[in-house]
């Protein structure tokens, strides 16, 4: 675990000293938060529209820097540098708690940003927290997963991309299905689907580390 | 010891390294030379495990320490910060300033890699390859960009890693065979 928060606090001070992506993913949340409020003022979205506003929010506000964190690495050439030191398993933990922090960061700022400029009324505040919680660790999990896949290939951005597409299917449905119960709506099983975004994040927090052992050497 | 026996490497239709044998027990340094493209940085990647061979096998005993050229260092990150990252992860003593004095940055230790010359993060990268007491050294192009003191560093360097019983294998241009107690010359 010692190596894992190694990694992360790398990670950490190489963003905030070379600002690559964590200012875009801020200006990018911020302004769509304002734009969707602005837009749906005049007259307040109904849950099941709200919750996605939340995802689409929460995808793209994040999904341009978080699978980086592993695609950077072979693109400046310091991928050969962690295969010296360290190995698979603390980078991967290491590189998808950076995500997480990332996410939970650019969720706890954008999502109450969103439910104040378009006044959305939250009835679970539970639900709402939990469901944003495990939602940015499932995505955190599968984006890394995702990344990681795809970092040791030769057209790493497109691979990352269309793997991402079918993993992230679930966590959408199940992420609209927690947001619109916690935002009023009725949906079936809400805390099933918030614990369904847990259990995503546990099985690519778990078969990621082993298949990035697979692909760590080429 | 480091034992390779019928080493490959090839990129599609090409061989870049073909039927390499090496034997080398503690303390023996071998320097491999050839033109641009025979495959000296191939052959070392294959020994650092950073490659996987085609044909062959390699068998190495105890850590390896490896340097590069075109191994690149973090630009946000300092000198200092570096073997401190390096050390965590292989579960080591930084011994950060120590290495940095050995390498002539210990004036550098708080500038960020980014700011420094091609010479200076050789000599960050020569740091980091010795930084855990390694059992075999490779080093790929050691001297280039250095400088006479730097050359100087690493001709040291080799000899303490000797001394200690570490084996060196390194690559360099046919005009600097300044190291090395055998020499195998790989074709183009």
């Amino acid at each position: 675990m010692r190596e894992a928060l190694a990694v992360l606090k790398k990670e950490v001070i190489s963003e905030l000293r070379g600002k690559h992506g964590l200012y875009m993913a801020f200006l990018f949340s911020i302004v769509a938060a304002f734009a969707l409020g602005m837009a749906s003022s005049l007259e307040r979205p109904p849950a099941s529209i709200a919750s996605v506003l939340v995802m689409v929010l929460l995808l793209f506000s994040s999904i341009s820097s978080l699978s980086r964190t592993f695609v950077l690495e072979e693109e400046q050439g310091t991928g050969d540098l962690l295969r010296v030191l360290g190995d698979p398993v603390a980078v991967f933990v290491g590189k998808m708690l950076y995500n997480f922090c990332l996410l939970l960061l650019l969720g706890v700022i954008a999502v109450p940003a969103l439910v104040l400029f378009s006044g959305l009324a939250v009835s679970d505040p539970l639900l709402l927290v939990v469901s944003l919680l495990f939602a940015c660790g499932g995505l955190a999990a599968a984006v890394s997963f995702c990344g990681a896949l795809a970092s040791r290939s030769r057209s790493r951005a497109a691979l990352s991309g269309v793997i991402s597409t079918p993993v992230l299917l679930p966590w959408v449905w199940m992420g609209l299905n927690a947001f619109r119960a916690a935002l009023g709506d009725v949906a079936a099983q809400p805390w099933a689907s918030a614990v369904g975004l847990l259990g995503m994040a546990l099985v690519f927090g778990s078969i990621g580390p082993m298949l990035y052992s697979a692909v760590w050497r080429r | 010891m480091i034992c390779c026996r019928g080493l490959g490497k090839r990129y599609g239709s090409r061989w870049a390294v073909r039927r390499v044998d090496i034997e080398l027990p503690r303390g023996e340094c071998l320097l491999v030379t050839g033109p641009n493209g025979a495959g000296k940085s191939t052959l070392l990647r294959l020994l650092a495990g950073l490659e996987a061979p085609t044909e062959g096998e390699v068998t190495l005993s105890g850590a390896v320490g490896f340097t590069s050229p075109d191994l690149a260092v973090y630009p946000n990150l300092t000198a200092r910060e570096h073997l401190r990252f390096a050390a965590t992860l292989r579960r080591v003593e930084p011994q950060e300033s120590a290495l940095l004095q050995r390498v002539g940055l210990q004036e550098h230790a708080e500038k960020p890699a980014g700011a420094f010359s091609t010479g200076m993060r050789s000599r960050l990268r020569l740091a980091l390859a010795i930084q855990h007491q390694p059992s075999v050294l490779l080093l790929d192009e050691p001297t280039v960009s250095l400088d006479d003191e730097g050359r100087e560093i690493v001709r040291q360097i080799i000899e303490e890693q000797r001394v200690r019983g570490c084996i060196v294998l390194a690559t360099n241009a046919d005009k600097d065979r300044q190291f090395g107690d055998w020499e195998v010359r790989l074709g183009a």
